[in-house]
C-alpha cells in the first residue's frame, strides 16, 4: 500500500548529530558536498570516506538504512559506472575488450562519489525533522529578506506540504480503492488508455486538495496567523559552543580537500 | 453578564439568494455551555463563523466581549478571544508534530518563546495529549487529532471555545472523548464553550439549547424544557433522548412520570416509581 | 445468486517490516444469499479490512474467500469478475465523484463492464431511482450538488453494477439524522425490491439494531459475536466489554434494570422498551 511509504524520513534521536543546529547541519552539508567535488585521488575520496562513515557513526545511523535510501538510485549509479567503465581511453583489461583499468578507476570513484554525495544528505533528513530544517532553512534565508523574497512564505509553504504529504497518500489510496471497486482498472492497456485511467483519481484528489486548502486557510486566520511579521517562535534556535566547532571542523575539512586537489591525491 | 451577543443579525452567503442567518438574536452567558442543534443548512455553522469575525453580517451586530465584529481593526483582539474548533480535524493541523502545532497560534499573537512552552504544555495536558506531544499528527484517532486542535485553540488563552461539529466525523470514542473534554474546560477552567452538533445527545448536559431551523432560531433554553417540548422537536424533525420519549409515551397512557428527567437514573427512578405505584 | 463464504480468512499488513499487524485473523463464516447483515466492531477492529477482501481489493495473507463458491483469488479473472458481483460503497463516497455531469458519474462502472449504451442507459436510471437521485439532477455537474445528494449519488454508481452483494462502510457518517434516514431507508427498500444481499458496517447501533437481520461484531481482528440482533443485544454487558455503544433503547433498559424496573427479554428498540416497560407494569399488579 502506498501507505506504508515514509517521506521525510526522520530517525528521532539524541545524539549530538541529533543536537546540532539544523542551520549548523545545513552549512555543514553544503561545505561538505564542496569538498567532495574537490576529491581527484584516492586519498582524497579516503578522506571523505572515513569523514562520512565517522558522522554514520556519530549519530547512530545504521548503514541499512543508508543502502535501503540508495535503491531508487542504484540505476543511475550502474549506469554511471558502466559508462565510465566502457568509455575512459587507456589500457585495456582485457584485449579487445574497450574495458580499461582507467575506466575501471574512474567508475569506482564515480560511485562512491554519488554514494557519498546521497549519504551526506540522507545523514541531514535523518537526524533532522523537517519542521527544524525548515525552520533552519528560513533562519539561513533570512537576509534575503531585504531583497523583497518572500522567505517567510517559501518556508511556511514547504513545512505545510510535508505535513500534508501523508494525509493526501491516505486519501489517494481511499480514491483508488473505490475506483477499482467500480471496475477502473490502473494496470493494464496502452500507456495512453492508463494516462486516461488516472483522471478518475486525479480529480476527486485536485477537488479534496482545493477544499483542504480553502478550510486550513480559515482554520489559520482562526488562529491569528497574519504572516511572519511580528511571529515568535516556541523553540528558539541558538549556535552553541557545539555549532561553533563544528562549523570550524567542517571549514577546516574543505581546506585539507582543496589542499589535497592542488596535490591531486 | 453576556459575552457573545447577536442582535438582529441577517447575513446572505455572496451568490446566493436565501438568507443564511434570518434576523437572530442570541445572547451567551460567560462561563455557560451553549449547544446549538440543527439540521444541515439551518444556519447553525453561519452562526459559528459570525462568532470570531469570520463572517460579518450584512445588517444587524455581533458583539464579542464588548467588541463589535464591524470593528475591523480589531479583528485580532476577536480571534484570540474566540478559539475555533472545525469539523475536519486533518483540515486544521498545521504542523508535523503534535507540540508545534499546538504553539502555532500563540507564536502568531508573538508570545515570548519560554511562556510559549509553558502555554503549549498546560494545553496538552489539559486535553489529555501530553503523552503525545512528540508524535505526528497523521498517525493519531479521529479523537486525538480533534484534542490537539482544542488545544491548539487553548493555547491561545481565549474566554470562549466555538466548536463547529466537531464531531461529526469521529466514531462514538471520539465524541465522548471531544465532548467530554470541552465539558471539563468549561466547568472546570470556567471557559464559555459553544458547540455546534447534530447529535441531540451531545446537548444533554448543556446549560443552554438552542435549536437552529432555516436560519431562525426556534427556540432557546435549557435541555430539559426543550426535550420535553416532544411535539415541536418531532415538527423540527429532531431526534430526543431515549429518556423524555419513553417518559412522554408513558406520561400519554396515563401514568404519572414527570416529563423532564434527562438523565438515565433520574428516569430510572422516575419508571420505577410509576411500575411500583 | 451470491452467496459468501469465507474460510480461515487471515490479513497481515506490512509482513516482514518492524511495523508488521495482523488486522484479521482466522475468520470463518458463511453469507447466504438476500441476508441484511449489520458489521459492528470500533475503529481498528478489523471490519474495514474484512469487507475488503470481499471483493478482491485486498489479497488474503492466508485463507479463502468464495463467492457462489468460486476462489476469488484464483486469478486475475476471477479478481476482476467479482468486482461485478460484489459492490462496495467506501466510507465518504462522494470524494471519489470525477465526471463532468451526475449521469455519467454514475454510468463510470457500467462503462467498464462494457455494457452497451442501452444497457448503461437502463442501469444507470435504476439505480438512480433506487439511490433516490432525481433525473433531473442528471446533467448538473456533481461537485455543485449537497452534501447527502453527492452520497446517494455515489451509492447509486456501485448500485449500477447490479452486483448480487452490496457493502456499505459507514454509509451515513457525518450526515444529519434527516440525511441518515433517508440513506437507510434507500438501502432496505432496496433490499426489499432486488433480494441482494446487503452488508452494511457502522458505528451506529441503533441504525444496526432496526435495519439488520444478523449482526456481526469484530474485537481485535475476530468475530467476537455473531447472531440475529435479539441474540447479540441480549447480553449488552459483553458489547460494552468491546468498547461498543449498545442502541440507545439498550442502554436506557439496562439503566432501568439498575435502578429495580423487572425488564424481561432482549431490548434493542423503543418499542420493545416501552413494551418490556408495561410488562413490568403488569406483572407488577398481578
Amino acid at each position: 500500500m502506498l501507505k506504508d511509504i515514509t517521506l521525510g524520513q526522520f530517525f528521532p534521536g539524541d545524539t549530538i548529530v541529533h543536537r546540532l543546529d539544523p542551520r549548523t547541519k545545513l552549512i555543514l552539508v553544503f561545505l561538505y558536498i564542496v569538498a567532495l567535488f574537490q576529491a581527484n585521488g584516492w586519498v582524497g575520496y579516503g578522506v571523505v570516506t572515513a569523514v562520512t562513515a565517522l558522522c554514520m557513526l556519530l549519530s547512530h545511523i545504521k548503514p541499512q538504512n543508508i543502502f535501503k535510501g540508495l535503491k531508487p538510485m542504484l540505476f543511475i549509479i550502474v549506469l554511471t559506472a558502466l559508462l565510465n567503465m566502457f568509455y575512459t581511453e587507456g589500457r585495456e583489461i582485457i584485449p579487445g575488450w574497450h574495458m580499461t583499468w582507467e575506466g575501471l578507476a574512474r567508475s569506482v570513484q564515480m560511485i562512491l562519489r554519488i554514494v557519498l554525495l546521497i549519504t551526506g544528505t540522507f545523514l541531514l533528513t535523518y537526524t533532522t525533522s523537517p519542521i527544524a530544517l525548515t525552520d533552519g532553512l528560513e533562519l539561513l534565508l533570512n537576509p534575503l529578506k531585504k531583497l523583497k523574497v518572500p522567505v517567510h512564505e517559501m518556508t511556511i509553504m514547504m513545512s505545510m506540504a510535508l505535513r500534508f504529504i501523508p494525509t493526501l497518500i491516505e486519501e489517494t489510496d481511499k480514491i483508488m480503492s473505490a475506483q477499482k471497486a467500480r471496475g477502473a482498472d490502473f494496470e493494464t492497456g496502452r500507456l495512453t488508455e492508463r494516462a486516461k485511467a488516472l483522471l478518475p483519481i486525479l480529480v476527486p484528489l485536485f477537488v479534496s486538495a482545493f477544499r483542504r486548502a480553502d478550510e486550513l486557510a480559515v482554520a489559520m486566520e482562526s488562529r491569528c496567523y497574519h504572516g511572519g511579521e511580528g511571529r515568535t517562535r516556541m523553540k528558539v534556535l541558538r549556535l552553541e559552543t557545539r555549532d561553533w566547532i563544528a562549523l570550524v571542523l567542517g571549514v577546516l575539512f574543505l581546506a585539507g580537500m582543496i589542499v589535497l586537489r592542488r596535490f591531486a591525491l | 453578564m453576556s459575552i457573545i451577543s447577536f442582535k438582529q443579525v441577517h447575513y446572505t452567503y455572496p451568490g446566493d439568494e436565501l438568507e443564511s442567518l434570518c434576523g437572530v438574536d442570541l445572547e451567551i452567558e460567560e462561563g455557560s455551555f451553549v449547544a446549538v442543534l440543527g439540521h444541515n443548512g439551518s444556519g447553525k455553522s453561519t452562526l459559528a463563523k459570525h462568532m470570531n469575525a469570520i463572517l460579518v453580517p450584512d445588517s444587524g451586530e455581533v458583539i464579542i466581549d464588548g467588541i463589535s465584529s464591524r470593528d475591523e481593526d480589531k479583528t485580532f483582539e476577536i480571534r484570540r478571544r474566540v478559539g475555533m474548533v472545525f469539523q475536519n480535524p486533518d483540515n486544521q493541523l498545521v504542523a508535523n508534530v503534535v507540540e508545534d502545532d499546538v504553539a502555532f497560534a500563540p507564536e502568531n499573537l508573538g508570545v515570548p518563546s519560554a511562556e510559549i512552552r509553558t502555554r503549549v504544555d498546560e494545553a496538552l495536558r489539559q486535553v489529555g495529549m501530553y503523552e503525545y506531544r512528540t508524535h505526528a499528527p497523521h498517525l493519531l484517532s479521529g479523537g486525538q487529532k480533534q484534542r490537539v486542535a482544542i488545544a491548539g485553540v487553548i493555547a491561545m488563552q481565549p474566554k470562549i471555545i466555538v466548536l463547529d461539529e466537531p464531531t461529526a466525523m469521529l466514531d462514538p470514542q471520539g465524541r465522548e472523548e471531544v465532548v467530554s473534554t470541552v465539558t471539563r474546560l468549561c466547568r472546570e477552567k470556567g471557559m464559555t464553550v459553544v458547540l455546534i452538533t447534530h447529535h441531540m445527545e451531545e446537548c444533554i448536559g448543556a446549560d443552554k439549547l438552542v435549536i437552529m431551523s432555516n436560519g431562525y432560531i426556534h427556540a432557546v433554553g435549557t435541555p430539559r424544557e426543550i426535550f420535553s417540548d416532544i411535539e415541536m422537536m418531532a415538527r423540527e424533525g429532531l431526534a430526543v433522548p431515549e429518556t423524555t420519549k419513553l417518559l412522554y409515551e408513558l406520561h400519554n397512557l396515563g401514568y404519572a412520570v414527570p416529563l423532564d428527567a434527562l438523565e438515565e437514573d433520574a428516569c430510572a427512578a422516575a419508571v420505577a416509581g410509576a411500575v411500583k405505584q | 445468486m451470491s452467496e459468501i463464504r469465507v474460510e480461515n480468512l487471515c490479513h497481515v499488513y506490512s509482513a516482514g517490516t518492524p511495523f508488521e499487524k495482523k488486522a484479521i485473523e482466522n475468520i470463518n463464516l458463511t453469507i447466504p444469499q438476500g441476508q441484511l447483515v449489520g458489521v459492528i466492531g470500533h475503529t481498528g477492529s478489523g471490519k474495514s479490512t474484512f469487507i475488503q477482501h470481499l471483493n478482491a481489493l485486498l489479497a488474503p495473507t492466508s485463507g479463502k474467500v468464495f463467492v457462489d463458491g468460486r476462489d476469488i483469488n484464483e486469478n486475475k479473472f476471477s479478481r476482476r469478475d467479482v468486482k461485478w458481483q460484489v459492490g462496495i460503497v467506501f466510507q465518504y463516497p462522494e470524494y471519489q465523484l470525477f465526471e463532468e455531469t451526475v449521469y455519467k458519474d454514475i454510468a463510470f462502472g457500467p462503462k467498464n463492464m462494457k455494457l452497451d449504451e442501452k444497457e448503461i442507459d437502463a442501469r444507470v436510471r435504476e439505480a438512480a431511482r433506487f439511490a433516490d437521485v432525481d433525473e433531473e439532477l442528471f446533467e448538473r455537474s456533481p461537485l455543485e450538488l449537497s452534501g447527502g445528494q453527492k452520497r446517494r449519488i455515489a451509492i447509486a454508481g456501485v448500485i449500477a453494477l447490479r452486483p448480487g452483494v452490496l457493502i456499505l462502510d459507514e454509509p451515513t457518517a457525518g450526515l444529519d439524522p434527516a440525511g441518515c434516514r433517508q440513506i437507510l431507508d434507500n438501502i432496505c427498500s432496496y433490499h426489499r425490491q432486488t433480494g441482494s444481499t446487503v452488508i452494511i458496517v457502522s458505528h451506529n447501533m441503533d441504525d444496526t439494531a432496526r435495519i439488520a437481520e444478523r449482526i456481526i461484531a469484530f474485537d481485535h481482528g475476530r468475530v467476537a459475536l455473531d447472531g440475529t440482533p435479539s441474540q447479540v443485544f441480549s447480553e449488552p454487558e459483553k458489547l460494552v466489554a468491546m468498547g461498543l455503544d449498545v442502541p440507545k433503547a439498550t442502554a436506557l433498559a439496562m439503566a432501568l434494570k439498575a435502578g429495580g424496573v423487572k425488564l424481561q427479554g432482549s431490548i434493542y428498540t423503543h418499542a420493545q422498551l416501552l413494551d418490556a416497560v408495561l410488562r413490568a407494569k403488569e406483572a407488577e399488579l398481578c
